[in-house]
């Protein structure tokens, strides 16, 4: 079975992570994401699904 | 909303408040000054937000490390943004203070390899420009991301 170690994301892919993630973090209606909107934001930006599995 | 999610959201807004206005993560102390509040109901606040993980706390503490994306102390990640100088644990927070912000920023950062410097510009609709051949690498499958999150 093959393992993966690491995930190396593109630069384009690590700053739309790092954008969609943290926007509305100072928001007073801030919350954290849900599983379910993780893994979707995860799939949108070609993440490897297995590594970036949150459950 | 309880009584506590009430509470909380407020101490996130006095959280959000010395960010943007101080640049600084606050400490206990200084929200239950500026709510009025006793310091023990801050500290139960604060205790709600690391179980819920809003936010990682010193160890043995519970006071703020990382409000992420910001850091309470100089890493290897320094972002420039809205004037000031921010700190961030990774690669992934750094590239999210200036969306949290609102506004563009510069990431100074190291290779982890080759320990060359890098900077990467990031505009407000987070579109960044790096170096050729950047890339993030992330070592922790994402499920086990805060199994221990000093190492992740």
């Amino acid at each position: 079975m093959k393992v993966q170690v690491a995930s190396i994301l593109t630069i384009d892919q690590a700053a739309r992570l790092g954008h969609a993630w943290y926007a509305r973090k100072l928001a007073p209606d801030w919350r954290r994401h849900t599983p379910d909107e993780a893994t979707a934001l995860f799939a949108r930006l070609g993440l490897d699904p297995e590594f970036w599995r949150v459950h | 909303m309880t009584d506590e999610e009430d509470f909380d959201r407020g101490v996130r807004a006095e959280i959000a408040r010395a960010i943007l206005e101080r640049g600084a993560i606050p400490k206990v102390g200084e929200i239950a000054r500026a709510q009025g509040r006793d310091r023990s109901e801050v500290e139960e606040a604060f205790a709600r937000m690391i179980e819920g993980r809003v936010f990682i706390p010193r160890q043995r503490s519970l006071e703020i490390l990382a409000y992420n994306p910001f850091c309470s102390e100089p890493t290897h990640f320094a972002v420039t943004a809205a004037d000031r100088t921010w700190w961030a644990i990774c690669a992934w927070d750094a590239l999210g203070v200036p969306a949290a912000l609102g506004v563009p920023g510069t990431i100074d950062a190291r290779c982890a390899d080759c320990t060359n410097a890098i900077r990467i510009e990031v505009g407000v609709d987070g579109k960044a420009s790096a170096p050729d051949h950047t890339v993030m690498q992330v070592a922790t499958p994402a499920r086990d991301f805060w199994k221990n999150i000093y190492r992740t």
